[in-house]
């Protein structure tokens, strides 16, 4: 099978307590994003979206790539329920008669990965994939399985997420207080043929992604980093990286995957292969990558 | 390619609670128009729609409203296949419970809007993908590959969305809505219906019958266009649809019949149409669109043209497109009565979403494929 290559991309840039694409945003970045993300009307769609799509950018930076050979494939969650509330706001204030119409897409959680597929013009496809800790692992899943069927020669897979007014609303009703971190980060994924790096066979490349009941997915894979979601929504991980203290629902894979994946391009000196995963409950996700220093 | 076969089928339509009443009411060209007046919602707008009969709107204290109780019935149609990894997809299943969240949320609503969309968990973890009114056969399309990957040997996909609030204002004001109805195809045609319900369905691999229906080939593209708007070129459309007949290693002279997105809008069909005649060029085509009958069922229209498809390739009968009396809109679109085509036909379903997304899905029987 063709190696698929991996590429790690940031939406946001390094500054202050932001790295790697994740940590706290003040209000004139959040700003800031609106204004650069390219997607028309960028407030109704929220930040998520905006982070969707300027991490779709900075995947594709540089890549002279055929379009209809680009698909998108987000993180999936509560990310239009803010455009939704104010939708349903505007019915309530308003009237039925003066809601603006043009809001209304960004009320579907397809609205991020199809506004990102717009700005970049991706016409491969453009989808979300699941809804929790573990979605990201299902949009590696997903990617790795069209990349492997010739669908697409690129995958943007993208993990974004940020505090919003019904998250922060949940989480009072339950009576938790964590931190919600906005993060946008991404990975380029490319059929070896394809790649965009000058080296295709160096590099971290994705050699499979799984959703399931496994407790030990590829057993004989002996270097892992296994996360764990405890009760109260953190994720415990053999690595030092954010989600001890905070959370990024949706988005948390793409977190742990970046902090794997620098710990390999700190660590390791030769090939080698490894597992990134996390269970919830009796459901595991987890991404098979291999490393060519 | 190893895709699966069709096991088993449900849906819960406003032309009937199960898929055998559902599809005698196809075939038959009926079709259910009510408005929310008539079931005291949304006022004080009324707004023509198809709405499932006796559907229980309240959202009490837990996380489960209208469309959480679609999914339910749909899950109770499916045979109990405890090996069955679940796929699903909605539009706006949520839209009811963020109606509560205004009044403020339940702990098992905040629950629910954390992470466990709507009532699935009592059959397990579903894999949710969402693509607007694509979702329901991108869904599908995960589950095939899932299923000729290895991953599943089963697989139940189930698709619904309910009367939202959100969506029936949205199209209002946009204008989208027809004055009575959809009539897909029709050259005086004016909108779409807002509907509401679900599709289900099984997969399975392994042993199959010679009459067993399967997917044949799968195709899908992204318009990357407008956020509503479908790019009027058709380019994208026409090539999830050429990618779809490559895939199953078919010509389109092999294809008897399609059942379009067709959502009742000047637009949309008269591009879908131009696709259509662009692809078959002078290769005979049968064309149908159920939306007319059950309206626009959003995440789950694309998942119940599936459910058309199989049938209709299973029967050899192709429901009509519902028109006026005596029009005639397009030789190929299929109306008044149903059409016959040749059983186990390869017949095509199409379901486009805001965004862009297009999905193609071929089934029919194995030797087509």
């Amino acid at each position: 099978m063709n190696r698929i290559h991996c590429k790690l991309a940031h939406g946001f840039q390094q500054s202050g307590e932001i790295q790697n694409g994740f940590g706290k945003l003040s209000d004139e970045e959040r700003c800031e994003m609106f204004a650069r993300c390219g997607i028309r009307h960028a407030a109704a769609y929220g930040l998520q979206a905006a982070f969707c799509a300027l991490t779709a950018k900075a995947a594709l930076d540089g890549a002279a790539a055929d379009r209809a050979r680009i698909g998108i494939i987000s993180n999936g969650g509560p990310w239009s329920a803010d455009a939704a509330l104010a939708f349903l706001r505007s019915i309530d204030e308003r009237g039925h008669q003066f809601v603006n119409p043009l809001t209304l897409p960004a009320t579907l959680v397809s609205a991020a990965p199809t506004a990102s597929a717009a700005v970049v013009g991706a016409r491969a496809f453009a989808f979300a994939a699941g809804f929790d800790e573990l979605a990201f692992f299902e949009v590696l899943m997903r990617a790795h399985q069209l990349l492997r069927r010739d669908v697409a020669n690129h995958v943007v897979a993208l993990g974004c997420c940020t505090g919003s007014e019904a998250l922060h609303g949940a989480l009072e009703t339950l009576g938790q207080s964590t931190c919600v971190f906005d993060c946008a980060i991404g990975i380029l994924l490319s059929a070896q043929q394809s790649a965009p790096d000058a080296s295709p066979a160096t590099g971290f490349a994705l050699s499979g992604a799984m959703m399931g009941v496994e407790r030990h997915p590829w057993p004989a894979v002996t270097r892992r980093y296994k996360g764990e979601l405890g009760e109260d929504g953190l994720i415990s991980f053999p690595l030092e990286q954010p989600l001890s203290r905070g959370r990024a629902f949706s988005a948390s894979g793409a977190v742990l995957c970046q902090a794997a994946m620098d710990d390999i391009g700190r660590t390791q000196t030769g090939p080698c292969e490894f597992v990134v995963s996390c269970v919830k409950g009796d459901t595991t996700g987890a991404a098979l990558f291999t490393w060519r220093p | 390619m190893n895709y699966p076969h069709i096991v088993d089928v449900g849906a819960v339509t406003s032309l009937g609670l199960d898929w055998p009443s559902t599809w005698q009411a196809l075939l038959a060209g009926r079709a259910r128009i009510t408005t929310t007046a008539d079931m005291h919602l949304f006022e004080p707008t009324v707004f023509p729609v198809s709405a499932v009969e006796n559907l229980d709107r309240e959202i009490r204290g837990s996380a489960n409203g209208p469309c959480a109780g679609l999914f339910d019935r749909l899950l109770s149609q499916a045979p109990a296949t405890p090996d069955a990894r679940i796929y699903a997809s909605t539009n706006h299943g949520e839209s009811d419970l963020l109606r509560s969240f205004l009044r403020g949320l339940t702990s098992e609503q905040a629950d629910a809007l954390l992470g466990e969309p709507l009532a699935l968990t009592a059959r397990g973890r579903a894999s949710f993908t969402y693509a607007a009114c694509a979702g329901g056969l991108h869904a599908a399309v995960h589950a095939a590959f899932d299923c000729a990957d290895g991953i599943t040997e089963k697989a139940i996909v189930v698709s619904a969305d309910a009367l939202s609030l959100i969506e029936t204002v949205g199209f209002a004001r946009a204008g989208a809505l027809g004055k009575q109805g959809a009539r897909p195809f029709a050259a005086d045609r004016d909108g779409l219906l807002i509907g509401e319900g679900g599709a289900g369905l099984v997969f399975g691999v392994g042993p199959y019958s010679d009459d067993g229906i399967h997917i044949l080939g799968i195709g899908m593209s992204c318009d990357a266009f407008h956020p509503t708007d479908p790019d009027p070129s058709g380019e994208s459309l026409a090539r999830a649809i050429t990618m779809c007949l490559e895939d199953a290693g078919l010509q389109p002279e092999h294809v008897e019949a399609v059942v379009a997105h067709g959502t009742g809008t000047k637009k949309g069909d008269a591009i879908e149409l131009a696709v259509l005649q662009r692809v078959w060029g002078r290769a005979p085509l049968r064309v149908t669109s159920v939306k007319g009958q059950v309206g626009h069922l959003m995440g789950a229209a694309g998942l119940l043209n599936l459910l058309v498809a199989c049938e209709a390739s299973r029967s050899g009968k192709l429901p009509p497109t519902v028109s006026r009396t005596g029009e005639q809109p397009d030789p190929a679109v299929v109306t008044g009565c149903y059409a016959s085509i040749t059983p186990g036909a390869a017949v095509l379903c199409l379901a486009s979403g805001f965004g862009g997304n297009n999905v193609a899905v071929l089934v029919g029987r194995r030797q087509h494929g």
